[in-house]
């Protein structure tokens, strides 16, 4: 009885602190939100799209008051300083609202007076995002020197974050190039650079820690995607240098000295190497699999010399038959896209899980698309070959890493639309075309509190249906340890260039 | 009115005094530094992501302390309080345990210790504030305060919840704890009390066990645990002299009473041996190289330049940094060109020292940059310096460079997150609504006198990427867009003198006639003198107006080169000031 009265009265107490809207102006326009959810489409599963007003300096936001009505059946209402629904309210509401509308109708107490703006709408898409959530590295900005950064992961239904592996657990250590096979964490590849450097093979609780290098390969295994079947991953090995601009648009450029594509088997601990796709006058990266896992996509630039003639480096995106039963590849090289010829570098390919679309990032040169300004994400229809960019989703400020959910109706990728300098998380819907809608901003609870203290920029970052296990512990003393499991050099020679 | 009777009181007073007199003088420098490495933020959420590791609070409130040496005469109370705290507090324990007089001068070896300790400058104070802390609970669980008559039963629960919650707080100081509290059941355990065997025992198990299991929560490796993370400013040291001043701060309250009264032959003997442990850490603590080092940094922080060429007089630079710090001392009083061999060179590192993957060496670099007009670099050099922290900190002085770099850049969204950041700290809060306000209206960011001149410095014509083996042509480049810009003409001039390239300072020295010279400058006069020598034979029909006075020397140095001559007696002045001394040196010092 104690309890039940003491928790009246907190009630009592906190509906008494409530400001609600009296002697409401309407406006026209639409409220001015962070972040920028108007007219985005999301799936039912996604966390609360909370968000902050945007005001002037000179304006002293009060209070705001959100009714959010579903066309469909339900509303919830959310009011304080900025806007905090109650996650199961949330939840519920969207999934009575799938294939629907969410209307938002934003009232805001400003200098003492209420104004409510014109509602405006988000769309909750029929396709559920089949996924937990998405895994990510954070790490600040920087050039060649980090401080604290790590591999994280996060469940897109709520806003909790876990880390993965951070580098506190080994000093000077860098982890990056966390790929899972498909999203399934099961199949897991990861890179860890510094004096502990290996390459993490993780298959279905297994892990092996491969050496960081094969002298035979003379580089890291950087830049992976998992072959579909599971036991082979490809990997580019790339001889990485950046430099720095002068000029005041442009802060750093990446390229890479030499760089080859291979495949690796995890089965025999062998890695594949095919004069075909290890030229010496060209520069092959960003080996990706098709979804049925017979052919290979990959980046390639003509070798021009570095650093003397790096803006006239620009990749083209080719494939290359790939034998899963044997681990051989095809004899000829095709181009898929010739990006070259358009003035232009294409990185980063990404096929849809589908097998109907291919997500690639276009610069003016370069393979190093996150520090070009002008980068934009693109998309080829496989069926027609035909590439346009993914024009709703893009923005003036350098859009580039992608990943598909698994059911390929979703993507997220990176942006620095918001300040210009650290990326964050747009996720985007993907229709029948392969038309991006207009992307929303990984939610948080508060997230103009969280996002204009976030130092850390997000990267690399991909769904996973469920989350990572990975005991950090045992990683670090694995990482430690040096002990590496010797990789093996099979190389192949196959026909020429075309 | 104080008499010989209140002597402990003024050795106390005496030892408050000296400390804060050192670090509010003579090494304000080491406050400056220790400030420089952290950014302190008065938010809640700050507070919570550093109290979210063991020993986080030691450390929040260890940041707390530092931030106010930014004012070195208000910052030096806190060392000093510190120390003085640490040798109140060991001189109460050693009371309480049944110390005499006679022992209060033992009192002060924990805390001499530590000061000689700090003179490592990666020392952090957190571990100062764990100690005084650690000391404050080993007073509170004494045999002669309200805890020596709880049950045992008591005193277990509270040893099981509070040592574990200690070591939350404070790191791995628990274990002084633990460790005095099972020494004093030492008379327990005589009686054979199975209760004081339980005490001890839990005490000891609860504080190795809560280190161990904070492997469990938290992303460290269990010797980073066992040292304490934010002990010091690296990850991986020697933690010997760390634990060695543990030890004897666990150790002295309890030792002192064993001192009776009469006893000086003993005290004199313990006196000697402090004081030799003392100097002995005073030698390993301060290194004097590293301390010019810091002490550069400080000046150039402060911009005291005549202070830093006053320094370098008395004491001539060797190291590439301070010689860097003396050289841009010299370029922003005008002096470059003019003395740039009254000093010892170590060539070019000495005038922009290579990137190096510390929180040091880039500050140097990118404080050049900086006033070069290299924005981009200077920018670069800031963020990396502090990236390379090595406990994680940021920086309020290379935020601050940050912003006016991104602000020079017109990159005002960048500069608002940081300005924002550096909105909720002390002593930059007031900069940072300034400019805060100034970056709504980019007019006002133009205008702004340090933004305006690295606006007009900063080369823009076209784009090209930064190459240290490109050094001259870059200058070059700054040089050529803004003749205004003397510091490039003369970086440039010099960068070839010291690179020994005399080819390449004769192609470029006619770009000086746009650098608004009222005369040569006594070591272009110098090399041009030797270069017509070498050239001609004699002085006759030069065409560079050179002082008589240099050109004597120079072709008195020249005579005495060309003679054969003990190098020893180029090595005297006026000849060792000579350029051609640099110039004709096959190695470097």
């Amino acid at each position: 009885m104690k309890h039940i009265l003491t928790a009246l009265l907190v009630a009592a107490a906190l509906t008494c602190c409530t400001e609600h809207p009296n002697n409401v102006v309407k406006s026209d326009s639409l409220p001015r939100i962070f972040p920028d959810y108007i007219g985005t489409t999301v799936p039912a599963e996604i966390a609360p799209l909370n968000f902050n007003i945007v005001a002037a300096d000179d304006i002293e936001i009060e209070a705001v008051e959100v009714t959010v009505e579903g066309s469909k059946h339900g509303s919830i209402v959310a009011n304080g300083d900025f806007v905090d629904f109650d996650i199961d309210e949330w939840h519920s509401l969207l999934a009575a609202n799938r294939d629907g509308t969410l209307t938002f109708k934003v009232s805001v107490k400003a200098n003492g007076q209420w104004t409510e703006y014109k509602p405006f709408v988000v769309n909750v898409s029929a396709t559920p995002l089949g996924q937990w959530g998405v895994t990510y590295r954070r790490i600040q900005p920087g050039y060649e020197v980090y401080s604290k950064m790590g591999i994280y992961q996060r469940d897109l239904s709520n806003f909790d974050e876990t880390a993965i592996i951070v580098n506190t657990q080994v000093p000077g250590m860098c982890v990056n190039c966390h790929t899972a096979s498909r999203t399934n964490p099961d199949h897991t590849t990861l890179h860890v650079r510094g004096d502990h450097g290996a390459t993490m093979v993780s298959i279905d609780g297994r892990t092996e820690w491969l050496k960081a290098k094969n002298d035979s390969l003379g580089g890291a295994m950087v830049y992976p995607y998992w072959h579909p079947s599971g036991r082979y991953c490809a990997y580019s090995t790339n001889k990485t240098s950046q430099s720095f601009h002068s000029s005041s648009t442009e802060r750093i450029e990446v390229f890479d000295q030499s760089s080859d594509v291979f495949v690796y088997d995890t089965k025999t601990h062998t890695i594949i190497l095919d004069s075909i796709i290890a030229t010496a006058d060209h520069y092959e990266t960003y080996p990706v699999f098709s979804p049925d896992g017979r052919t290979m996509y990959f980046c390639s630039s003509k070798a021009e010399p570095i650093p003397s003639r790096y803006r006239e480096i620009r990749y083209d995106i080719c494939r290359i038959a790939f034998n899963p039963d044997d681990g051989t590849f095809g004899t000829t090289v095709d181009t898929l896209l010739k990006a070259s010829a358009l003035g232009k570098s294409a990185t980063h390919p990404r096929p849809s899980y589908d097998g109907r679309h291919l997500m690639f990032t276009m610069t003016d040169y370069g393979c190093f698309p996150i520090w070009h300004r002008e980068a934009d994400n693109w998309m080829i229809n496989l069926t027609t070959l035909k590439a346009e960019p993914t024009r709703k989703a893009n923005s003036r400020e350098a859009d580039s890493w992608h990943n598909w959910s698994a059911n390929s109706r979703w993507v997220v990728f990176t942006s620095r639309r918001g300040d210009g300098l650290h990326t964050r998380l747009y996720f985007s819907h993907v229709d029948d075309y392969g038309r991006l809608s207009k992307p929303f901003l990984l939610p948080q609870r508060n997230p103009w509190k969280y996002y204009s203290s976030m130092l850390d920029s997000f990267n690399t970052p991909d769904f996973t249906s469920r989350p990572v296990e990975m005991d950090n512990r045992a990683a670090g003393m694995a990482i430690m340890s040096d002990r590496r499991t010797e990789t093996i050099v099979r190389k192949q020679k196959s026909a020429f260039f075309p | 009115m104080i008499t010989l009777k209140h002597w402990k009181l003024l050795m106390t007073l005496a030892f408050a005094l000296v400390p804060y007199w050192f670090w509010a003088f003579p090494y304000r420098c080491a406050l400056s530094f220790q400030e420089q490495y952290q950014l302190f933020l008065t938010t809640g959420d700050y507070f919570i992501e550093r109290t979210g590791v063991p020993g986080g609070f030691a450390s929040w409130m260890a940041e707390l302390l530092t931030q106010f040496y930014y004012k070195p005469v208000f910052g030096a109370l806190v060392p000093a309080a510190m120390l003085v705290a640490l040798q109140a507090l060991t001189w109460l324990l050693a009371r309480v345990n049944g110390a005499k007089s006679a022992g209060y001068p033992l009192s002060f070896i924990a805390p001499l210790a530590l000061w000689a300790y700090m003179g490592d400058e990666n020392v952090m104070l957190a571990f100062a504030v764990a100690l005084v802390a650690t000391l404050g609970a080993m007073l509170c669980l004494s045999r002669n305060v309200p805890w020596h008559g709880w049950p045992s039963w008591a005193k277990v629960t509270a040893i099981a919840v509070g040592l574990p919650a200690f070591h939350w707080l404070f790191g791995p100081t628990v274990l002084m704890v633990a460790a005095y509290v099972a020494i004093n059941q030492r008379h327990g355990m005589k009686l054979r009390k199975p209760s004081s065997f339980v005490v001890a025992a839990v005490a000891l198990t609860a504080a190795v066990a809560c280190i161990n299991a904070c492997t469990l929560v938290v992303p460290f490796p269990l010797s980073r645990l066992y040292r304490g993370l934010e002990y010091y400013r690296y990850p991986v040291y020697d933690p010997s002299a760390q634990y060695a001043i543990m030890a004897t701060a666990t150790a002295l309250p309890l030792l002192m009473p064993l001192l009776r009264e009469g006893r000086r032959p003993l005290l004199a003997g313990l006196a000697c041996l402090a004081a030799s442990a003392y100097t002995a850490f005073y030698v390993m603590g301060f290194d004097g190289r590293k301390y010019d080092v810091i002490g550069y940094d400080f000046l150039i922080r402060t911009e005291q330049w005549d202070k830093i060429i006053d320094k370098a007089e008395h004491q001539q630079p060797e190291t590439p940094l301070e010689v860097a710090a003396l050289n841009l001392a010299l370029s922003q009083k005008g002096q470059l060109a003019e003395r740039l061999f009254d000093f010892y060179q170590n060539g070019t590192e000495g005038l922009l020292p290579s990137f190096s993957r510390n929180m040091t060496t880039p500050v140097f670099t990118g404080e050049a940059f900086f006033r070069l007009g290299m924005v981009n670099d200077a920018h670069r050099h800031f963020f990396e310096a502090q990236e390379a922290i090595p406990n994680f900190h940021k920086s309020g002085r290379l935020t601050k460079r940050i912003v006016e770099c991104e602000m020079a850049n017109g990159n005002f969204a960048v500069a608002a997150f940081y300005l924002r950041m550096m909105s909720n700290t002390l002593y930059y809060k007031p900069w940072a609504m300034r400019m805060m306000r100034m970056l709504k209206s980019p007019a006002d960011v133009a205008r702004h006198p340090l933004i305006r001149r690295m606006r007009a410095c900063r080369y823009t014509k076209a784009d090209y990427l930064f190459s240290d083996t490109e050094m001259d042509q870059m200058l070059g480049l700054l040089f050529t867009c803004n003749n205004g810009n003397r510091m490039a003409y003369e970086y440039l001039m010099c960068h070839t003198l010291l690179n020994r390239d005399v080819a390449k300072f004769m192609q470029y020295y006619p770009l000086g006639q746009h650098a608004g010279y009222s005369r040569i400058p006594r070591s272009f006069q110098q090399v041009l003198t030797g270069v017509w020598l070498q050239r001609h034979g004699d002085l006759h029909s030069m065409p560079y107006s050179v002082d008589a006075k240099t050109a004597g020397e120079t072709l008195e140095f020249m005579r005495l080169l060309t003679s054969g001559a003990d190098r020893r007696q180029l090595d005297l002045p006026p000849y060792c000031h000579n350029a051609w001394h640099y110039m004709t040196k096959t190695s470097e010092k």
